[in-house]
């Protein structure tokens, strides 16, 4: 396996889903690359399309039309035979889970036997919550502590393709800066990193490229940010 | 694995049968000792259910599921194991309460009612077996409501089969070998029960539609999950 990051490449990608009789259209045309250190932000309104665009990326929705290729395979070949640090908008973990015993499970399944006690305790560290924290039912925890673990979970073992969806959702002051740390650490260790949020200004921070998706049609080319405020500052 | 909710049911379901049983067990008639086999069988399918349908359901509906098959893992496999655990959970619990009645029936009641439900206790681990499949299969295509809907399946097809077994031979062949090949198989079960206790010969035939029913309810599931995790794409 390579050290460094895929190449992701999407063109041309459309999504629906069937509501009722009707078919909605999410995705009309998605189009965008990633390579091995960049930090490729996906910009847009609620209910652009981005989650959906994360899903297919993900593996865990098959487009309608057009093509995702992570190193050549579609992306379910690709998780399944080196795995994604994916942090989803939402998700619950089983609510009696705690956060160490969320790392344990992520450590068993992703790490070789000889790295596991190493893995985990890395994982620890990038929550920094304290004992009893850690020890607590996640669905007692905060948003922002759950945020947190699934954050700590996504990144073990240091994946090679990293995929955010609104990471900085829920989280305090002092948890984006650390976000922020990860996102920069990972790119530094040459891993693909693919983020998306509504918030311009927190991703601008940390990503080296930044398209505009809005309606399910996405820009053509990276834009920068006062491109993107304008226009999301025309939305009605 | 088990949410606390479900183990106070687990817990509610095994004191019931337990009291039930006991009373039964005291009134000393034929009829009771029928009574408790049933209680037993309904056991067995209520401990398979409840575990099957708690470990697959609430990580497809809540996205726990984006949470471990972003490791490098097969979702197929990945949840047989689950449904493996959940099972061989729910039959050591079975073997246990049908082992402690034997001893407290042996020693404090005297009845010895319950050697009786020691011996069939194979046919009820294979009862065990079939509800947990149907559990499985069905799980993974309704979102909401599984464990009832799994319930609802065993007890129409429970009755069709009784009709197949009184009007069988009446039918066209055609619709009597299609409803042998789809309803629960409740008859076979009942035959391998009476074989388990020496009341009759191995029903060869009922097997082989109880194993192919069996199976045909796991590639049902496996067909599901695959669905789920790649089709319709996962919740999250």
């Amino acid at each position: 396996m390579s050290n460094v990051g895929p190449k992701v490449q999407v063109a041309k990608l459309h999504a629906s889903y069937r509501n009722g009789f009707r078919r909605l259209t999410v995705l009309a045309g998605a189009d965008f690359k990633a390579g091995a250190g960049e930090v490729v932000a996906i910009v847009g309104p609620n209910g652009a399309g981005k989650t959906t665009l994360f899903r297919i990326l993900t593996g865990f929705l098959t487009p309608d039309a057009g093509s995702c290729r992570i190193d050549g395979m579609v992306p379910t070949e690709y998780r399944q035979r080196h795995g994604i640090g994916f942090m989803p908008e939402s998700c619950r973990p089983p609510g009696t889970w705690s956060t160490s015993h969320l790392l344990a499970r992520g450590v068993d399944l992703g790490v070789s036997a000889s790295m596991r006690q190493q893995e985990y305790q890395v994982a620890i560290d990038r929550t920094g919550l304290d004992r009893r924290t850690l020890r607590r039912a996640l669905r007692k925890a905060s948003k922002g502590t759950r945020r947190r673990a699934v954050l700590a979970y996504a990144l073990i073992g240091d994946p090679k393709l990293v995929v955010l969806d609104e990471p900085f959702s829920g989280l305090d002051p002092p948890s984006r800066v650390a976000l922020r740390t990860e996102i920069q650490k990972a790119a530094v260790r040459s891993a693909t990193v693919i983020i998306s949020s509504h918030n311009l200004d927190e991703v601008a921070r940390v990503a080296t490229s930044m398209y505009l998706l809005r309606g399910g049609r996405m820009s053509d080319a990276p834009v920068d940010a006062d491109t993107i405020y304008k226009a999301l500052s025309e939305e009605p | 694995m088990l949410a606390r909710s479900k183990l106070t049911t687990i817990i509610t379901l095994i004191v019931a049968v337990g009291s039930l049983a006991y009373v039964l067990l005291l009134s000393n008639g034929r009829a009771a000792e029928d009574l408790l086999g049933v209680h037993i069988v309904i056991l067995a399918i209520a401990l398979n259910v409840i575990l099957v349908s708690g470990v697959i359901v609430p990580d497809m509906n809540g996205g726990a599921a984006a949470l471990w098959l972003q490791r490098p893992v097969k979702a197929v496999p990945y949840y047989l194991t689950q449904w493996l655990m959940a099972f061989a959970v729910a039959t050591t619990v079975t073997c246990v309460i049908v082992l402690l009645g034997t001893l407290a029936d042996t020693y404090f009641i005297g009845t010895h009612a319950m050697s009786q439900e020691l011996s069939r206790l194979p046919a009820v681990l294979l009862v065990g077996l079939v509800a947990a499949a149907i559990c499985f299969a069905v799980s993974t295509w309704v979102p909401r409501g599984s464990a009832l809907v799994a319930i609802a399946v065993l007890l129409v097809g429970g009755a069709v089969d009784d009709e197949l077994a009184i009007r069988g031979d009446t039918m066209a062949p055609v619709l009597s070998v299609f409803l042998r090949v789809v309803v629960y198989p409740q008859n076979p079960l009942a035959d391998m029960s009476d074989f388990t206790v020496g009341e009759a010969g191995f029903p060869w035939l009922g097997m082989v539609r109880i194993v192919f029913y069996t199976g045909a309810c796991m590639a049902v599931g496996c067909l599901g999950i695959h669905r789920l995790t790649t089709r319709r794409g996962l919740v999250f």
